[in-house]
């Protein structure tokens, strides 16, 4: 009953996601390679979008100007909150800095959250910017995959842009997310243009007195909570109305919710890998791909739930004194001994595993299951509190976070997963001796700079700020616990940003709320500027060097398939890929790491444990 | 600091990131 109770939600969902991703496959394969027939009104409005077939310089230019557009017109909605209708509690203008990085976080599909959506957003801004970025950050990801693949398959053109991005939003996003949002209203989430509830609580005054000495109403917030919550699963946006997300009960009020919850945010990324081999006639290719995709995600989430719903939670037992040697503050001879004192443990009840931070109403492993799920897609919706994680069991979301391309968002987990396979192509290439070939393309210098520089952009933009905020009082300031869980805290921060993911350890002090906030967290102006170009660069510099990369891979004469070339359909390709990608993130990120997570959990409690 | 100069600096600096961007695409062209 234990294991059942344990293991069937995640079993059952990445069952049912591999099963759906192979029609769902055929679909945005039709839809991409425009093989449908539009409706006459249809037909009128993609017409007027193509501006004609683009090389990989016009598409990325095509798809940075949108992207400027769209900033500007996040700013102005943010900055000119407190003027627009819908908007009858009179919120006002976040500061500035959190304008920024809340325009650009949902501008590159991140949906990091400094700030709380039912108490600093109005109706307006939750539709106008919310939903409105929902929709067209997740289509950028899979237009530059299309386009990708149109030049791996040297097409004479890379498509364009703004066609491409009409088709992945009205027939992709737009009829799903219709279909979802049903699923939601009927399991009980609000939809309105109301703002708020006042009700009378059950047990008297609970929300206080007024001066006449009347009872005070609790004041409940509501808005067009389905609609959002359906494109934010979909699109892999993870930004909720609530900023308990989809723990709220009105984001996510059953298990059956919760289920579709989160089958909605993998159906795309696992149909795009199935989807990528039937564009480019590689079927057998994408099978290889999508089996180390699959096998990296099971892991992941046998390790959360492993580690956080059958392990107890350390914080609640008991732990015998400790005396530990460590070295003194001149020299590292000179050593000095601490004692931490014994820990009686808390009279509770742990068979269950740890259920801090958990949502009961969605059973024991759904919180560790989504957790891990979430950070392999690049969602960053939680269903449950990934601070209160046990230390171990929260490596998992880094892992997902720092691999970056187990499914990965909509597009860029397969384009990140591309940049692996030249690489190790590349490097079997060099270790027996022979020019390494992708898809019949010679992989020259040029290919491997630019997926070099491509692959390495994301460790930076996570290591480098980690170390600034560690070392200075930004991050010092922020944490808001002692020793390797606030560098954890820290380093999942900019993991988050980094890998447009959005979640976060919610422990860190990180917002500032509206402008005129009279006590905002110290740190929350840096965190918010940080963050923000983390986000903008690790998003763009990474979908910009592969278009090139692969455009120029396409250009190139196809060399016909001889003895020497390596096979990228067969388990040898699998394993090699598996160890190219353990490797680089492990190589990468171990240091992290150990500074983090795995102190945590080996160290001595409180600091670790 | 005035909220309208850091509105200013922070639209400012978002485009600037995008230019950014923009620039690197030059840079891959010349690789």
């Amino acid at each position: 009953m234990m294991f059942t109770q344990t293991w069937l939600l995640p079993f059952v969902l990445l069952a049912t996601a591999t099963i759906a991703a192979f029609p769902l496959s055929r679909y945005l394969a039709w839809i991409m390679d425009g093989k449908y027939r539009p409706l006459p009104v249809m037909g009128w409005f993609e017409k007027r979008l193509d501006s004609g077939p683009q090389n990989w310089k016009q598409y990325i230019g095509s798809l940075l100007l949108f992207n400027t557009v769209l900033f500007v017109f996040g700013y102005l909605v943010l900055a000119l909150q407190p003027f627009m209708p819908l908007n009858p509690d009179g919120k006002t203008m976040l500061f500035p800095s959190t304008i920024f990085n809340s325009v650009i976080s949902f501008m590159t599909n991140t949906n990091l959250q400094h700030y709380s959506g039912d108490q600093h957003l109005s109706n307006f801004s939750q539709i106008f910017f919310c939903i409105s970025n929902m929709y067209i950050s997740a289509a950028i990801g899979l237009c530059a995959l299309a386009a990708i693949i149109r030049a791996l398959r040297s097409d004479k053109s890379l498509g364009n842009f703004f066609l491409d991005m009409w088709r992945v939003m009205i027939y992709m996003f737009v009829p799903f997310a219709f279909v979802f949002a049903l699923i939601f209203l009927t399991q009980g989430s609000p939809m309105t243009f109301k703002t708020s509830h006042q009700v009378s609580t059950l047990e008297p005054a609970a929300m206080g007195t007024t001066d006449k000495g009347e009872a005070k109403q609790q004041n409940i917030v509501v808005g067009p909570v389905a609609a959002l919550e359906s494109i934010k699963m979909l699109g892999t946006n993870g930004g909720g109305f609530y900023g308990m997300n989809s723990a709220h009960p009105f984001e996510n009020p059953t298990a059956l919710s919760n289920f579709f919850n989160t089958l909605a945010m993998m159906i795309f990324p696992f149909g795009l890998v199935i989807m990528y081999g039937r564009m480019l006639g590689r079927m057998r290719h994408a099978y290889v791909i999508f089996i180390v995709m699959l096998a990296l995600m099971a892991g992941t989430v046998v390790w959360s739930v492993y580690y956080d719903t059958l392990k107890p939670n350390p914080g609640l037992t008991a732990h015998a004194a400790r005396t530990l040697e460590i070295p003194g503050e001149k020299t590292w001879d000179m050593k000095k001994s601490v004692t931490y004192a014994a820990i009686a443990g808390l009279p509770v009840d742990q068979h269950l595993g740890n259920l801090e931070g958990k949502e009961m109403r969605f059973g024991t492993s759904a919180g560790a299951t989504f957790d891990a799920l979430t950070t392999d897609v690049t969602c960053g919706a939680v269903n449950a509190e990934e601070d209160s994680l046990n230390p171990i069991a929260a490596l998992s979301p880094m892992v997902g976070m720092w691999i970056n391309s187990i499914f990965g968002g909509k597009g860029v987990g397969m384009i990140n997963m591309l940049l692996y396979i030249i690489i190790g192509i590349f490097i079997a290439g060099m270790m027996v001796g022979r020019t390494p070939e992708y898809l019949g393309k010679k992989i020259e210098a040029r290919e491997i700079k630019l997926a070099a520089i491509a692959l390495l952009v994301h460790p930076f933009m996570i290591l480098a700020p980690v170390a600034l905020f560690a070392v200075t009082h930004w991050g010092v300031d922020a944490v808001s616990n002692p020793g390797a869980h606030g560098f954890s805290q820290i380093l999942y921060q900019f993991s988050s940003a980094s890998a447009n993911n959005g979640s976060a350890f919610d422990g860190l002090g990180v917002t500032y709320g509206f402008y005129n906030a009279t006590s905002p967290a110290p740190s929350a102006i840096a965190f918010d500027i940080a963050t923000g170009l983390v986000m903008l660069f690790s998003r763009f510099l990474p979908i910009i060097a592969p278009i090139a990369m692969a455009a120029y891979l396409g250009a190139k004469k196809t060399s016909p398939v001889g003895l020497g070339t390596l096979r990228d359909d067969d388990a040898t390709f699998g394993l090699f890929l598996v160890a190219t990608i353990l490797i680089i993130g492990a190589l990468l990120f171990l240091p992290a790491a150990a500074l983090g997570p795995i102190a945590e959990h080996l160290g001595p409690f409180p600091v670790g444990g | 600091m005035n909220v309208v100069i850091w509105l200013l600096a922070m639209f400012f600096l978002g485009i600037a990131g995008m230019g950014v961007c923009g620039l690197f695409v030059k840079a891959c062209e010349k690789i």
